[in-house]
């Protein structure tokens, strides 16, 4: 937490998301010095709240060739600097019946044109690979898509930056552009935690701020249309596929299911929103997943759902939007808004893209920027290994327990059996952010390892990492308490509408133990 | 092959509700057969609630069981304690720890107030009836005298650090230390019934001794994890006391529970050699009724499956994690019978979007109507069978998790269902 009133960076990065924490990785490896200010922790926006697809590009061959190109150039070089970061699962393309054949027909060709590598398989082949599919299926394409860990990739890209110079600060919120003349001098803060309001300079501001990239340009006067996609996801218990499973048909409802570790991950529905505040995914969209689910994969109508999460597309409105108000038309190109157009010399928005482009946006972001700070460093993302020497690799789904199983520690206990997380890794996790982020709070190790995201959500799990963090001195008075109620409220919201069957069961143990045993409903638990 | 066995109630559900009623049954030398799960115990505290949340202020707890359930009977006449006098209860409750005591289990408490006992959180929770180690846990929260809490090594569930940090402002003297439990060296992660287990033997009692003689300095409480042993616990607390001279009292632990444990297995030692037979560790998987009255059952196990013909039914088979009722996206099911069950109109109602809302989730009041003699009833509020009763957390318009009332309502409609099965038996053919 910065304790001073006043900062100076060279260029200040609105937004820890993925494009955000690209921008500050690009940046700082061309020895430019940023900071990133984030409302929240990192990927708490869409960057943290979609499929973990690494495109291979198929999937905008007909609405959006430059797209697929870029998806597929990107998906490349992102395979290679950071593999540990991606799952190169493979993907199929699946048309079932009643499905529209003459897009099924047109589809291998539109794939050759804009050079996505794209193999016809039968549809005996595609069952032999994953036999999850449905009996219905008539037509499959096996294609490049990959499954990534967007925390991990953010956090890299964070902790790079960080060890090459930059800064980050979380829980701030930008509340004020201080203008001189054409340009904005400083950017006055708030941190949302401490209440402590701080300004930054600096030559450059840069709005990443993902959805709310409208609302940070008001504060420069500046109108930036942007329609709010409203998307929402569901993670199954158990992983389903081995690929990443793609309905052949234009983009709709429930068509990609994202194996990710020991989890899949299934989506995603578009319903346009007015307002950012309160997304979170309901009943009824959950209920449209699961039908539409059936369809390509059946065992899904009856799989067990531990959580479903929601987030907000950030696009940019066209002059003309197409009719048919489907949001999915949209271009998902990014846009790179050089504010000197609307009289603000030192202001850019860079927004829209997607995950698997987000180190090309970067690359273009910076490319501008370090032309205006005339620096000629070239970009060196796209051939650096994209990893840092944080302990973030448990963020991924089952890797914790990988990278345990070997090592003979016998000191060491379990405290997530969910996620097999043990105690000398959260040990060093919490080590870490202290000297990293100076928080260490039960919210920041969720955002940082697997804790609370397996089948209990939290239940056993929070309380022996609580008692864990006590015992180590991590936490005083009654923090604990309100660190449990804190990551059991943020938790809930993504459980609500998968409760039934087994995860109702699992809520109801887990209010018996939170609430009727411990007595955290109540006002003063104390 | 299947065996067929003859009785004349069965008793679906060894939970909480399900023994208590196979207690009652024993008592009135009710010829019966209790099966079924009894996961519930393990998720037990251990301590007996009747009524622990405040009808007047929002979020908070009463110390006044009594009047909240007077209250009750006033605001919402439907909930099943509400339609309990209270005499019923009282008798109820003294049947029960009776016989609990009589199996080493003194089970005491106010007569009209909750006792306040802390819980490994800090915070403290409003019981009715509890046992001497949480007795004397009470009376170290009231008193705030020098008082050592201790965890032990590899003890995930429990740490003193985190009841001392949260209790500290309050409590001067509080201190908290981390103990090898005896025997334990080369165990990475150990378990409070395992732990409990290994105190009934006299040799650990010595060394457990030695080991808390060691830790305590001008202390003259110690708190403890519930690990005091499971079928002599209270011996084990005297002579603990006796010897060290020290209040010694247990901490409610979170599942898997050594308080749950030994009220579970005092319950099954109660109904040794009774008029009821003990099925354990079978699942009811089918309830057949017959047009002509009574029931034909299916027990299923790894064995044999037992056929039990019953002329009577009591379900105490618990909610969702007991598995008592079953929900899919659509609905809430009762899983034995396919009974109606009272729920919210659709899945969108079940939660509120707040997880700590204090009015509670809707989801939790739903359940199995029924009428007077809590057989449960159809659309037109007639019993669906003559003799089908229902008792526990199964039952509708209730939320016992936040009343804070889950033993009470168990113990409670238990002991009203077995009186009304005695008042329509001779009925039956």
């Amino acid at each position: 937490m910065p304790e001073k009133k006043c900062f100076y960076t060279e260029v200040l990065i609105i937004g820890g998301g993925v494009t955000g924490t690209g921008l500050a990785r690009d940046l700082a490896l061309r020895g430019i010095p940023c900071l990133v200010l984030e409302m929240e922790t990192i990927n708490a926006g869409a960057s943290g709240r979609n499929h973990g697809l690494l495109h291979s590009g198929a999937r905008y061959v007909s609405s959006d060739p430059v797209s697929a190109r870029e998806c597929r150039a990107e998906a490349e070089i992102l395979k290679v600097i950071a593999p540990h970061c991606i799952e190169n699962t493979g993907g199929l393309y699946l048309a079932v019946k009643g499905d529209d054949e003459a897009y099924i027909r047109l589809f291998p060709e539109l794939c050759a044109k804009a050079g996505i590598p794209c193999e016809s398989l039968t549809v005996k082949e595609a069952l032999e690979l994953e036999p999850a599919l449905s009996k219905h299926t008539i037509a499959a394409f096996r294609v490049e898509d990959a499954s990534v860990e967007p925390f991990h990739i953010s956090l890299e890209n964070m902790n790079q930056a960080i060890e090459n110079g930059a800064r980050y600060f979380n829980f701030c919120r930008v509340v004020k552009f201080h203008m001189a003349g054409k340009a904005i001098q400083k950017v006055t803060v708030n941190n949302l935690v401490t209440r402590q309001v701080f300004e930054i300079e600096a030559r450059m501001v840069v709005n990443a701020a993902g959805a709310w990239s409208g609302e940070i340009a008001k504060l420069a006067g500046i109108h930036v249309d942007m329609i709010y996609s409203k998307g929402s996801l569901l993670i199954t218990h158990s992983r389903v596929s081995g690929h990443v499973l793609n309905r052949l048909r234009p983009p709709s409802d429930g068509d990609i299911l994202v194996p990710g570790g020991t989890v899949s991950i299934f989506g995603t529905t578009s319903l346009r929103v007015d307002r950012l505040d309160h997304i979170r995914p309901t009943v009824e969209e959950t209920d449209i997943l699961v039908k539409e689910a059936a369809a390509m994969v059946p065992e899904l109508t009856i799989a067990r759902y531990i959580r479903a999460y929601a987030g907000v597309r950030p696009l940019i409105k066209e002059k003309d939007p197409e009719g048919s108000g489907d949001d999915r038309s949209v271009s998902r190109g990014f846009s790179l808004m050089d504010h000197r157009l609307d009289g603000i010399q030192n202001f850019i928005t860079i927004t829209g893209g997607k995950m698997t482009t987000f180190r090309l946006m970067a690359e273009k972001t910076a490319n501008l920027i370090a032309g205006r700070l005339h620096n000629t460093r070239e970009c060196l993302t796209a051939t650096t290994p994209l990893k840092s020497g944080a302990p973030s690799r448990m963020t991924e789904a089952g890797m914790s327990f990988r990278l345990r199983s070997g090592r003979d520690e016998t000191e060491d206990i379990t405290l997530c059996e969910c996620e097999m997380i043990s105690r000398n890794q959260f040990k060093e996790l919490i080590a870490w952010l202290k000297k990293n982020r100076k928080t260490s709070d039960l919210n920041a190790l969720r955002v940082h390892s697997r804790l609370g995201k397996g089948a209990c959500q939290g239940t056993f799990c929070s309380q022996r990492v609580t008692g864990f963090m006590y015992d180590e001195d991590y936490l005083k008075n009654d923090e604990g308490i309100y660190n449990i109620k804190d990551l059991l409220r943020e938790r809930f919201n993504g459980q609500r509408p998968v409760l039934w069957d087994g995860q109702l069961a699992q809520a109801e143990l887990n209010e018996a133990l939170f609430c009727g045993f411990y007595g955290l409903d109540l006002e003063k638990p104390l | 092959m299947e065996a067929i066995h003859k009785t004349d109630l069965l008793i679906i559900g060894a939970g909480f509700s399900g023994m208590s009623a196979a207690l009652f049954a024993a008592n009135r030398n009710v010829n019966a057969v209790v099966a079924g799960g009894a996961g519930g115990f393990e998720y037990s505290s251990g301590l007996l609630d009747l009524w622990g949340l405040s009808l007047t202020q929002k979020g908070r707890i009463t110390k006044k069981p009594w009047a909240m359930l007077e209250k009750l009977s006033r605001q919402e006449p439907g909930h099943p304690l509400a339609r309990i006098q209270r005499k019923t209860i009282q008798q109820a409750f003294s049947e029960l720890t009776a016989a609990l005591k009589h199996q080493g289990l003194t089970y005491a408490g106010y007569e009209r107030k909750n006792t306040l006992v802390m819980t490994p959180f800090g915070t403290l929770r409003p019981t009715f009836r509890l046992t001497p180690a949480m007795r004397s846990n009470a009376e170290a929260v009231a008193a705030r005298e020098p008082c050592l809490i201790l965890d032990f090594k590899g003890l995930r569930e429990f740490s003193a650090v985190f009841v001392r940090e949260m209790m500290k402002k309050a409590w001067k003297g509080l201190r908290a230390e981390t103990l090898e439990f005896p025997e334990t060296r080369l165990q990475r992660e150990v378990f409070t019934p395992f732990l409990a287990r290994s105190l009934e033997t006299e040799q650990v009692q010595e060394k457990f001794l030695t080991l808390i003689r060691s830790a305590v300095k001008d202390e003259t409480w110690v708190g403890l994890p519930a690990v005091l042993g499971i079928h002599s616990s209270e011996k084990i607390l005297d002579r603990l006391q006796a010897e060290s001279g020290l209040r010694i009292f247990e901490i409610p632990t979170s599942p898997v529970s050594v308080p749950g444990i030994r009220l579970k297995e005092a319950l099954m030692r109660a109904l040794d050699n009774t008029s009821v037979t003990l099925f354990q560790n079978r699942r009811v998987t089918e309830v057949n009724a017959l047009p002509k009255g009574g029931f034909h059952c299916r027990l299923d196990s790894d064995i044999q499956p037992v056929i039990v013909h019953a002329k009577a039914v009591l379900l105490a088979t618990g909610r969702f994690l007991s598995r008592g009722l079953y929900a899919d996206r659509e609905k809430v099911h009762e899983s034995l019978l396919g009974l109606p069950v009272w729920q919210p109109e659709s899945r969108d109602q079940w939660h509120q979007q707040a997880y700590f809302d204090p009015a509670g989730h809707r989801i939790n009041r739903a359940g199995i109507e029924t009428d007077a003699f809590l057989r449960p009833v159809g659309p037109d509020k007639r019993p669906v069978h003559e003799t089908l009763f229902a008792a526990g957390t199964l039952l509708a318009h209730q939320d016992w998790i936040r009343s804070r009332c889950g033993s009470g309502l168990s113990i409670a409609t238990a002991f009203k269902a077995m009186e009304s099965y005695l008042q329509i038996r001779p009925g039956l053919c």
